[in-house]
């Protein structure tokens, strides 16, 4: 069936005229993906480790250069963004044969389950129901996120920090740094997790602590915040912890992050 | 082409670089050596952000299904056998990602249409500058918003992506039987809309004339 000249004609500008991204628009996807995929190499190397899924890409080329099993702190960001895309992914042209979850060993379990609250904690976004992500994965432009609140999506955690920090370097700070430093913001917080889930309280403090200080707009701050807030709560020190806890929940309301925190925080 | 693993190996990866090695092929369909992740993105961002368009992701969810297929390219790279284009499978993961978007997209309430300022006539005129490329372009969403998905999908890959019906029938995972028979109802139902929307202009141009570009 031959086209008409109109259908031909749109074509062919379509073809010649096609739609492209804007550079600020690229380099702030890219910067999106690189962090996501970062923490998400995380993920999948440290749910692999040591287990009969050995032979996915991460673990293939775990031998190599790339230890990132030994970097479970970026699960934060992984398990959360594949969580999500796991979702939406079409069994067919995607099988979930990287699924993360459920197998981890080792010191990677620990990391992944401290982490994993976290992750849930994150799932911030009270305009979506479905989609759990690192505040490191926001993306800038909140309208656009707002609009497609309930389709799949790769970001959520309203850090709003973060969220400032990611915009005002989105053009100058190479993807390459922010993936190391996500990765040893993300162990930090993880071992302070970890320290609060064991009742070593002054322990998390303190690595919540260096947390502030090492990493002060670092992509994950709102999170840290709460952890400190409930350390401190779990030490005694109501007052302060409450009002950090205050801020948490002021921030993001009615998220399960803003509940732990009330929760530790009476 | 070196196989997917083979590749991989080649690429041993470096946390302290903060490259991430993919086993994949530079450029649409090109046979470069692979390189990193980063390279996939930047040899593909284009192509995926085009191409979601065309599956009818609008603007304001435009930059986060991008994102979103190259998660899901990233996290099911193992899965990429090696056998198509790197471009073939993208297509494929960017149609599932914008059938979800689309699908969020029809759940909300409707947003006010542009359709009403779209004009057949004047869009396929004079295509060839700037603006009425631009105006061409909205008028070619407009009809292909008009296919279902099963007919877009195809339409699009096959008419302004520029895939063969076997290279299609790779990247959804239909059989190419069915691709050609898709292909055939969606070039009739494209030239249908475009009837419906000359016969419109036709009726405004009765009732006042259309407006100048």
């Amino acid at each position: 069936m031959p086209m008409s000249p109109e259908a031909q004609a749109l074509l062919k500008a379509a073809r010649k005229h096609p739609d492209r991204p804007s550079d600020e628009a690229r380099t702030r996807m890219r910067r999106n993906v690189m962090r996501a995929v970062s923490a998400g190499a995380g993920a999948v190397g440290a749910t692999t480790a040591g287990t009969a899924a050995a032979q996915t890409l991460f673990a293939k080329i775990a031998g190599g250069a790339l230890v990132v099993a030994a970097l479970g702190g970026v699960v934060v960001g992984g398990r959360a963004l594949f969580s999500s895309s796991e979702s939406s992914v079409d069994p067919k042209n995607a099988p979930a044969s990287t699924s993360t979850s459920t197998t981890v060993v080792g010191t990677s379990r620990e990391t992944s389950e401290a982490l994993g609250s976290t992750s849930t904690a994150a799932n911030l976004d009270p305009t979506s129901d479905r989609v759990v992500a690192s505040s490191a994965l926001r993306t800038t432009a909140t309208p656009s996120a707002s609009s497609v609140a309930s389709s799949p999506r790769i970001a959520t955690a309203p850090s709003k920090p973060a969220e400032a920090n990611i915009t005002s370097d989105a053009a100058s700070a190479p993807a390459v740094e922010s993936v190391d430093v996500l990765k040893e913001e993300a162990a930090l917080l993880a071992s302070a997790q970890s320290a609060l889930g064991k009742g070593q309280a002054a322990r998390a403090l303190e690595l919540t602590n260096e947390h502030e200080t090492r990493f002060p707009k670092g992509a994950l701050s709102f999170e840290r915040r709460a952890v400190h807030a409930m350390a401190l709560c779990a030490l005694g020190r109501g007052t302060e912890g409450r009002r950090e806890a205050q801020a948490i929940v002021d921030r993001a309301p009615g998220t399960p992050l803003a509940e732990r925190v009330s929760a530790a925080c009476p | 082409m070196p196989t997917p693993n083979a590749l991989r190996s080649v690429n041993a990866p470096s946390a302290a670089g903060g490259v991430i090695p993919v086993a994949a092929t530079r450029g649409s369909r090109s046979t470069t050596p692979p390189k990193t992740f980063d390279d996939l993105y930047d040899d593909h961002v284009d192509l995926v952000w085009r191409a979601l368009r065309r599956f009818g992701v609008s603007e304001p969810g435009l930059e986060d299904a991008v994102q979103e297929v190259f998660i899901v390219a990233f996290k099911k790279l193992d899965t990429f056998e090696g056998k198509s284009a790197l471009s073939t499978w993208l297509y494929g993961i960017a149609a599932y990602v914008a059938r979800n978007v689309r699908r969020s997209q029809r759940r909300r309430p409707e947003t006010p249409t542009e359709d009403a300022g779209l004009h057949l006539t004047s869009a396929s005129d004079s295509p060839e500058d700037e603006v009425g490329a631009a105006e061409a372009l909205r008028v070619l969403h407009a009809l292909l918003d008009e296919l279902d998905d099963d007919k877009r999908e195809v339409f699009v890959l096959a008419e302004l992506e520029g895939l063969t019906a076997p290279e299609i029938s790779t990247s959804l995972g239909v059989n190419v039987n069915t691709i050609y028979a898709r292909l055939r109802a969606a070039r009739a139902a494209f030239e249908q809309a475009v009837v419906r929307r000359r016969a419109k202009d036709a009726r405004q141009l009765q009732k006042g004339g259309l407006p100048c570009r």
